[in-house]
């Protein structure tokens, strides 16, 4: 890789499909080699079946000529994978090298596992426990993993940039009579996206193209926001995503969370203005509505998440490996569903509010599987 | 012991959370140098307990249970996003100026900077201006890293912070029961 090259994010690109073909590979290796043991049973006893063969001079060890042939085979199968097993062995253990800043890695001794022995096998050739960890994480994603090629993304749905009205109206039913205005204009506002990009309208092929190609599940077309395929398969966009892409699959589930903060601010405009007053820093308030407060139920939430992406580094790693696909117009990188409600550790919600002229507004919400530290918890109460 | 304020939490929380909207943490590296001016919300105060926290490693801002060191890592790409390539005050670990950009990304980098203006958010030109990059340097150096390997000793020099109280303890440490006030 030299200056200028796109190289950022290669490793991390290659480390998933890497151990993605060692995967496979290895589970490859369990059905062949399933196969021809079974074969060379059922061919022992066929032929030790026929009883005609006992005593016919050079026949009579003909079944265990033919076992002992298949039995032969099988270890040279073995020994074939097994290399091939090495490859992905070698390479994979110095990409992780510099991934994980481990030098030690590429010349640490290690056993290579029997073909067929799955992930654990797989896992125990890494000699470091941050490797082994790494790949633990991405292997425990293989198996439920799949990818979305670009152009299924460019076929994904979009919601468009206004809220539908009928949207609007089951949302703001939710709240008491007096506040409704004050709703609609919080989640109507031109800034405000929590529906069209968070609501139950974002198809799964939608949240897997926002997630795996950065597509704007809205389809805004400004600069921030516009997205194009190239004819040479490299997409372009500046829409930002982490590595998970959520959504609440009602309208009520995303009204829930507002509905919450607006009851612990006693209902009024007034207490809510002086809740989000108090925990704002240049005009954002971010509020963080634990599932149990907000009512969310299993079925409220779904989300997809890069294989993987259970650590912030991986997280990270995942998305600069993102980065790699776009701008080569590689494969997809690889996802996994989850329910953030369901998997979460802290499960909830996050909102964000922005002070637009004089008024709070609703910029977005979307489902959590844990809040970082520093977010702005809600409490039963706001006084 | 530097205490985390409220000051700190709201200008993390609300602005810088980059694995679940990195939209607001780009805003927020857009907006520093103004915020920085004119010391909106204690802003300048935010940018020195950040510091202080980077050089006693003594706050955990992410999600779940990541190690201290992780944690340290991402406060120094956060203060690098805001504040440009000079190293916090005290910091024992400082990543080298000319490596910014180059071989240690961030996720102002991540997020918002392409191959070109086109590709690259608005704020992008002004943010790689004030930083010396061009595009062409971005992820130039083949071990390009967001995070380092723990470094030799840093568990003894947590240990020593934590016994003098620069820092708390947290209960997946080895030495919590000991040091936890």
């Amino acid at each position: 890789m030299t200056a200028g090259d796109d190289g950022g994010g290669r490793v991390q690109y290659a480390v998933h499909g890497l151990l993605s073909a060692w995967r496979e590979h290895d589970q490859r290796c369990t059905e062949v080699l399933d196969g021809t043991r079974r074969e060379a049973e059922n061919l022992a006893r066929m032929l030790d079946g026929i009883d005609g063969l006992a005593g016919v001079d050079g026949l009579d060890s003909l079944g265990e000529q033919v076992a002992g042939i298949m039995k032969t085979g099988t270890a040279q199968a073995e020994h074939e994978l097994r290399r091939a097993g090495e490859s992905y062995a070698t390479e994979t253990r110095a990409l992780l090298a510099l991934l994980t800043g481990d030098p030690g890695l590429t010349t640490a001794a290690f056993t290579l596992p029997d073909p067929g022995s799955g992930i654990a096998g797989i896992v125990a050739t890494f000699t470091t426990d941050t490797s082994r960890r790494y790949v633990g994480h991405l292997l425990g994603d293989h198996d439920a993993s799949s990818t979305q090629p670009a152009d299924a993304a460019g076929t994904a749905a979009t919601t468009g940039t206004a809220a539908s009205p009928a949207h609007v109206d089951t949302f703001t039913a939710m709240f008491p009579d007096h506040l409704r205005p004050t709703i609609t204009a919080m989640i109507t506002h031109p800034r405000s996206h929590a529906i069209q990009a968070h609501g139950p309208d974002v198809t799964d092929d939608a949240l897997q193209a926002r997630l795996t190609w950065r597509k704007d599940p809205v389809g805004r077309d400004n600069h921030a926001h516009r997205w194009t395929l190239h004819d040479d398969g490299t997409v372009t966009t500046n829409h930002g995503v982490g590595a998970t892409a959520g959504r609440f699959n009602s309208i009520e589930a995303l009204a829930n969370p507002l509905q919450a903060v607006v009851h612990a601010c006693g209902n009024t405009t007034d207490g809510l203005d002086t809740y989000l007053n108090a925990n704002s820093k240049g005009k954002i308030a971010r509020i963080y509505v634990p599932a149990t407060l907000a009512g969310l139920e299993p079925g409220d939430t779904a989300a997809f998440r890069g294989a993987g992406a259970k650590t912030a580094k991986m997280a990270d790693d995942w998305q600069k490996g993102r980065t790699y696909a776009m701008h080569n117009g590689a494969d997809p990188m690889p996802i996994v569903p989850t329910n953030p409600t369901v998997d979460g550790a802290d499960p909830g919600a996050a909102m964000i509010f922005r002070k637009a002229g004089d008024r709070w507004i609703m910029t977005t919400c979307y489902p959590v599987a844990q809040q970082p530290q520093d977010f702005t918890r809600l409490r039963g109460s706001t006084s | 012991m530097t205490p985390r304020t409220e000051n700190l939490r709201l200008w993390v929380g609300n602005w810088f959370d980059d694995q679940g909207d990195p939209e607001t943490y780009v805003e927020g590296c857009d907006t520093a140098p103004e915020w920085l001016a004119d010391d909106t919300d204690d802003f300048r105060s935010f940018r020195d307990e950040l510091a202080a926290h980077i050089r006693d490693s003594s706050h955990k801002p992410l999600a779940g249970n990541e190690p201290q060191w992780i944690n340290d890592e991402w406060l120094r790409n956060l203060h690098y996003d805001l504040f440009g390539p000079e190293p916090p005050p005290g910091d024992a670990y400082p990543v080298a100026p000319e490596r910014w950009g180059r071989a240690r990304w961030t996720p102002y980098l991540l997020h918002n900077v392409g191959r070109s203006d086109e590709t690259s958010g608005e704020g992008a030109p002004a943010w790689l201006r004030a930083r010396g990059l061009t595009y062409a340097d971005i992820d130039s150096a083949p071990d390009s890293e967001h995070f380092r390997p723990e470094p030799d000793g840093y568990q003894e020099r947590l240990e020593r912070l934590t016994r003098e109280g620069a820092r708390p303890a947290h209960p997946d440490e080895p030495w919590y029961d000991q040091h936890a006030t």
